[in-house]
């Protein structure tokens, strides 16, 4: 009766731990970490989910092989580890991703090795893979790392909508639609972000009142 | 365990580990990045480079491409990590189409071209993929002057491009770049 | 001469790191609230920028390239920054306390700003010469201190300005960011 209560709570906590990342502490729109490929590959819905991936990826990789070894890593030198590991699985991104999938390869461009100083990872890493046990790592890193592609998606969808009508490449607003062109611009991306996050407070808000 | 052999020791192990993970990485997946960046270009660049070379698109200066015209790749070619050349690739509207052509540069001379596409009247001016044509362009300066070429009989608005073309951007290019 | 002044110029303002490349977006929100702060901050990415430039020059054109093994580049890039910054640190901890406490914990996080990681691999990128690094590094430094200091500007007069609570913080930064962006846009004329 107690293992199986046991049991219970462990799946709880471990969709507790994906669900976090997904909205409370979803870090595009609520603890803004990990700007600059935010804005800068949101032209597209698709971009988001080929950056989302790629990070994702390595969230999920850096963070198991973190809490794997968690136990032996001496504090003082924790920071150069994550370092050289995190930079290791970008790598390893790049290379397969250059080789085998070269579009998206050219659409992430400089935002791929950027991943590295992606502060979403280190915070992950720093807060929970270095302390917790594979399976809640595992977890914590799928939630946050889902949680930054809908963001992504959702930014590159408003912009791809407005600024060239379309939503995945598919055709969604009449074709008498104008596309507002600064959209397709930093000056877009900047303001579609702004005024998204401020959108988020007042839900959060909202939701706090009631 | 004394912490401060801990701490060499993990790193030591880590870095062991990372070294292996990304030559294994690279090793695995070199040959396919190559081609796919540089496909059949790498074997054009190797008739005027030699065989022993290692390629590197480099960002193409902005301005440099305008209107179906300019320079649209430029290839930095290496041998043992030293650079010894560039292969640019320059874009030119001839008659009925834009004509792209693959030019070999170093050291200020141009090495040879290679005219890659184009869709010219055939049997004439289609002629200027022809050798004949083309080994004209080898050892000339790169700010060559257009009257050392002789045109193709027949073809004189596609051979004028490819001499228009070349002469044109590859004096940019060796201005903007060496 | 006139190519490097093309180039200080270029990433200074029409390529503006901040607001045409999307880098340094984290401390562009996070510490423009004040001008002297953001002058600080910008000063010490300048400087960092400077000899991570040259350092990652040396170690790519005389290590990396020659022993073939360029597919170290990432780690080799970001340890570097890492273990400068440090160095930085304690230098100026011994020599310019003073300096030291006005960076504070700016230094520190510069290591994660991804401004230096992205200026060092666009340097080999774009195969530039060491002094070519340089100017690149200066110019994108400085672009960088002037988003920043104008961000920074402006946002000390929104500080008495009653703007609606969603709207509070990034969300107005943000928002003139993109304004700014706008504004710098029209440097592309020049060149």
């Amino acid at each position: 009766m107690i293992s199986k209560m046991k049991n219970i709570n462990n799946e709880n906590q471990l969709f507790k731990d994906f669900l976090i990342g997904l909205w409370k502490e979803n870090n595009v729109f609520r603890i803004l970490i990990g700007m600059c490929p935010t804005l800068a590959i949101t032209t597209l819905a698709i971009n988001g989910i080929f950056m989302g991936g790629a990070t994702l990826f390595v969230l999920i990789t850096s963070g198991l092989t973190i809490s794997i070894i968690r136990n032996l890593i001496p504090s003082k030198v924790r920071m150069p580890v994550f370092v050289i590991i995190i930079a290791t699985y970008v790598t390893v991104t790049d290379y397969f991703l250059a080789a085998n999938f070269p579009t998206i390869h050219k659409v992430l461009g400089i935002f791929l090795p950027l991943i590295i100083v992606n502060c979403l990872i280190m915070a992950r890493i720093e807060a929970f893979s270095s302390k917790m046990p594979i399976g809640r790592s595992f977890f914590d890193a799928l939630g946050f790392g889902i949680g930054f592609t809908w963001a992504l998606v959702l930014l590159g969808g408003v912009r791809e909508i407005l600024g060239f009508g379309t939503f995945l490449g598919y055709q969604v607003m009449p074709n008498s639609f104008q596309p507002i062109l600064v959209m397709r611009l930093p000056t877009g991306a900047f303001i579609t972000l702004g005024l998204l996050i401020a959108l988020m407070n007042i839900i959060v808000n909202y939701r706090k009142k009631n | 365990m004394n912490s401060t052999i801990q701490s060499v020791l993990i790193l030591t192990l880590i870095c062991i580990f990372s070294a292996a993970l990304l030559s294994y990485t690279y090793l695995t997946f070199n040959e396919k990045i190559e081609t796919s960046k540089f496909g059949t270009i790498k074997e054009k660049i190797q008739m005027f480079f030699g065989n022993e070379i290692s390629l590197n698109e480099i960002e193409i200066p902005s301005g440099l491409y305008q209107d179906n015209e300019g320079i649209s790749r430029i290839i930095k070619v290496s041998s043992r990590n030293d650079r010894i050349g560039y292969g640019v690739i320059i874009d030119y509207p001839g008659y009925k189409s834009i004509i792209r052509m693959l030019v070999g540069v170093k050291d200020g001379k141009i090495i040879g071209i290679i005219v890659l596409e184009n869709s010219e009247t055939p049997g004439l001016g289609s002629e200027i993929t022809r050798e004949s044509f083309t080994d004209q362009f080898k050892g000339k300066s790169v700010n060559f002057n257009k009257n050392e070429i002789d045109t193709i009989t027949g073809a004189t608005i596609s051979s004028n491009a490819v001499i228009e073309g070349i002469s044109k951007y590859i004096s940019i290019f060796s201005k903007k770049i060496e | 001469m006139e190519n490097l002044i093309l180039l200080f110029i270029g990433t200074a303002l029409v390529n503006n790191f901040v607001l045409t490349k999307f880098l340094g977006i984290c401390p562009f929100i996070g510490v423009s609230k004040q001008l002297n702060v953001a002058f600080g901050m910008g000063l010490a990415v300048i400087f960092v920028m400077i000899i991570s430039s040259i350092a990652t020059w040396l170690i790519y054109n005389l290590v990396l390239a020659p022993l073939n093994i360029i597919f170290l580049k990432y780690v080799i890039f970001i340890l570097v920054i890492a273990a400068l910054v440090q160095f930085v640190e304690i230098f100026l901890k011994k020599f310019n306390p003073n300096l030291f406490n006005a960076f504070g914990i700016y230094l520190a996080i510069i290591t994660t700003n991804c401004t230096i990681l992205a200026l060092v691999l666009m340097n080999q990128l774009n195969n530039y010469s060491l002094i070519e690094s340089i100017v690149y590094g200066l110019g994108a430094g400085v672009g960088f201190t002037l988003a920043l200091i104008i961000m920074a500007g402006i946002r000390e007069r929104l500080e008495i300005a009653d703007i609606p609570k969603p709207l509070r913080g990034a969300p107005i930064a943000l928002i003139i960011a993109g304004i700014l962006a706008l504004a710098f846009m029209g440097f592309t004329g020049m060149m």
